[in-house]
């Protein structure tokens, strides 16, 4: 028996949220167990780089046969078996596949009770328990221990980027501006709007012994072929190890968590599918092993629930694209110069997070990633999607050729949407009652539809950029809003509601459960309401405020 | 018909069936003088051997496999039935119309009741195949000489094709 077997804390998960704890951990001198579903990946297991094998057969994901989720659809009453997509079983988890985009939650989100002038009856809105100025010191830690670049205060008047305090930098400088950067920034000046460079765990220039990008072209759903992209093994799990104070174990499937008396003391887990339940005891457990997978552990471990609040509050980011072609434009990659690939370097737009438009009837809105549809995505999921208009989408024949005679001679712009959800109170995750994964637990099964709101935000949201784009000579190709189902792709969170009223919440302000001590959460499913930005940085700098409070015993 | 992956083979297809999916695919992504088509990069080889890999390498091939042959034997028939001639002698814009009709899912001469064929959904099937079949690495079969990466300018600078010439 080692120490590692009877450890001070078990982390559930290796990803962004486990990852960092397990530094934040070690580093105040716990031990800690890290018990990974998964295997360690290596190098070999991205390579080569093949959008078929890792993006169009989705190689890195669990099976939709085999592993599923099942989503009940928005009658609740289908049975539809879906991937998981961001749940990459392994060592890092989603971090080893992400795009690294890594804005912060801000005001906006903590409190958006004072932003929302209009929230819907059936909605469940609530301002977080924590002010963003309260966070502020663990978004710089998290930024500089996830090796950010990007640059603060961009603009002069800079109140439409996410606020920093005065002096503070990012460890490293942008990437390389995209060539469509000019175009954009005049075309969105003249509607007084100020997109500006997104900050991303990127490598810019060297740095922590990782080389800087170097526009290979793969990013999501790919392993970096060069290092340069952070990842929860390259950052965190590496200082933790070097500690000697963290153990980690991969093929470890924890199938529920050990509780009496109101205290944690443990996990069960299985270390093959068909084989016996072990036991591993600690007095306290960290679980992080995404939203959906958190709640589903909670409910099979019968975690107490007198509020009937565990899994409830599921939300999923308002989602929506749209795809523009500049025929006044030649495309941005004329050569011979090969400018940056895939979705670094992009624009960031956040003049829509809040809404001043009282005839949209929207005050909450979101952000905006901003592309090149030409050469910021890999040409399957590119041309897959080929739309010659909102009426026309997955075009085919003469259209198709005309698709992409445009694409490869013109400059092109796509917008990304991610905004507020409304927290439905039966927006839930649920254990299903007839699949089992391989290790033989019955598998998630989701309740999901999105509100009226969501759907005329990112249709608000969409128009507005288009009409941006349409008065800088624009012509409107794809366009996807947000739909009322929601199978499951996307950003999640909620479910496990952080909050301090133990009446309407899973966890206490600390991310421990309410009912049963010891029990921690450090996923995105801590979230109180979605907010309106990539959840990862927010989540990583939310899992060291909790780690720096957890009291030595 | 079935299709031949059994006894193993490094093909899916019988020649019948490849020469039907090769003219559909070119009806979904025409190539012209100056511009590479599905049949300019042999896109439907990528499906051809994907399917025939055993064990299966991805858990819809399965599915695929019957639906490509419930799916190629209907539109054969209905192209015999819709514009009196074998899909594989048909003229682009008969397959062009058969495709119409099935991406609309209104083909009339269509398999119904049990055993039926979600047009609509064939029809994504095979506009996403012949897609992979186009942009694909060249390594998995299609997109031959990467002619098409080459014309579009992926991972380089487009180039101008120009059809049975130097390129």
């Amino acid at each position: 028996m080692t120490r590692f077997d009877r450890p001070d804390v078990i982390i559930v998960g290796s990803g962004a949220g486990g990852g960092t704890a397990a530094h934040a951990l070690t580093a105040r001198g716990f031990t800690v167990t890290v018990l990974e579903k998964g295997e360690a990946r290596g190098a070999e297991s991205f390579l080569p780089l093949d959008e078929l094998h890792f993006h169009a057969r989705k190689a890195l994901i669990p099976g939709a046969d085999v592993d599923p989720q099942i989503y009940a659809g928005v009658d609740g009453k289908q049975r539809i078996a879906v991937e998981r997509w961001w749940e990459a079983n392994g060592v890092g988890g989603s971090t080893m596949i992400w795009d690294a985009n890594f804005p912060r939650y801000t005001r906006e989100d903590f409190e958006v009770l004072s932003v929302m002038k209009d929230v819907p009856g059936d909605a469940g809105m609530v301002n977080w328990p924590w002010s963003y100025d309260e966070f502020q010191p663990y978004f710089e830690a998290a930024e500089h221990l996830w090796c950010v670049s990007g640059k603060t205060r961009q603009h002069e008047h800079h109140a439409r980027q996410e606020p920093t305090r005065d002096g503070y930098e990012l460890p490293m400088p942008p990437l390389v501006p995209h060539a469509h950067t000019q175009f954009l920034m005049e075309a969105f000046g003249k509607a007084g709007m100020m997109p500006y460079l997104g900050a991303r765990a990127i490598n810019s220039k060297t740095h922590a012994g990782r080389p800087a990008c170097s526009f290979c072209g793969y990013c999501q759903f790919f392993g970096c072929p060069v290092n340069s992209r952070a990842n929860a093994v390259n950052t965190v799990l590496s200082r933790a190890l070097a500690t000697g104070r963290c153990d980690l174990r991969t093929g470890h499937c924890v199938t529920r968590l050990v509780h009496d008396n109101g205290k944690v003391s443990g996990v069960m887990y299985k270390t093959e599918p068909g084989g016996p339940e072990h036991f591993l005891g600690a007095s306290r457990v960290f679980v992080s092993v995404q939203t959906v997978q958190s709640a589903r552990l909670f409910l099979l471990s019968q975690i107490p629930d007198p509020n009937k609040m565990i899994g409830r509050y599921l939300t999923y980011h308002t989602k929506g694209t749209a795809e523009l072609i500049f025929k006044n434009q030649p495309v941005w990659d004329a050569g011979p110069a090969f400018q940056p690939r895939t979705a670094i370097g992009s624009l960031q737009l956040r003049d829509l997070y809040t809404i001043d438009d009282p005839a949209s009837g929207l005050t909450k809105g979101g952000k905006f990633s901003i592309y090149d549809p030409y050469t910021c995505t890999p040409p399957l999921r590119q041309i897959k999607t080929a739309s010659m208009g909102k009426t026309r989408p997955n075009v085919w024949g003469k259209e198709l050729v005309d698709y992409l005679r445009e694409l490869r001679a013109h400059g092109g712009v796509s917008f990304s949407f991610t905004g507020e959800a409304m927290s439905l109170y039966d927006n839930r995750v649920e254990l299903d009652d007839v699949v089992v994964d391989p290790w033989g637990i019955p598998v998630a099964k989701t309740y999901y539809r999105h509100h009226d709101y969501d759907r005329r935000l990112a249709d608000y949201a969409l128009g507005r950029v288009i009409d941006v784009m349409t008065a800088a000579g624009g012509e409107l190709r794809r366009y996807e809003g947000q739909t009322e189902a929601n199978p499951g792709y996307g950003h999640v969170h909620g479910s496990l509601r952080a909050g301090v009223d133990p009446g309407a919440s899973v966890l206490d302000a600390n991310c421990q459960s309410h009912t049963v001590r010891g029990l921690y959460v450090l996923d995105a499913a801590f979230m109180p309401t979605a907010g309106a930005s990539n959840p990862s940085l927010t989540l990583i700098a939310n899992a060291l405020r909790v780690c720096e409070r957890v009291e030595v015993s | 018909m079935i299709g031949r992956h059994a006894p193993r083979s490094a093909r899916f297809f019988w020649p019948e069936q490849r020469a039907q999916l090769d003219k559909l695919f070119e009806a979904i992504l025409p190539g012209s003088d100056d511009s590479p088509g599905a049949s300019d990069v042999a896109a439907a080889e990528l499906i051809d051997r994907e399917l025939a890999i055993e064990p299966v390498s991805y858990h819809e091939v399965a599915a695929w496999r019957a639906l490509y042959v419930a799916g190629l034997a209907a539109l054969d028939a209905a192209c015999r039935a819709q514009a009196k001639v074998a899909l594989v002698a048909a003229t682009p814009e008969q397959v062009h119309d058969l495709l119409a009709g099935l991406a609309a899912g209104t083909l009339t001469a269509f398999p119904a009741g049990p055993g039926a064929i979600d047009q609509k959904k064939l029809f994504a099937t095979l506009r996403a195949h012949c897609i992979e079949g186009c942009f694909a690495d060249p390594s998995h079969g299609g997109n031959r000489g990467g002619a098409m990466w080459r014309w579009y300018g992926y991972l380089e600078t487009s180039k101008p094709f120009h059809r049975g010439g130097a390129r």
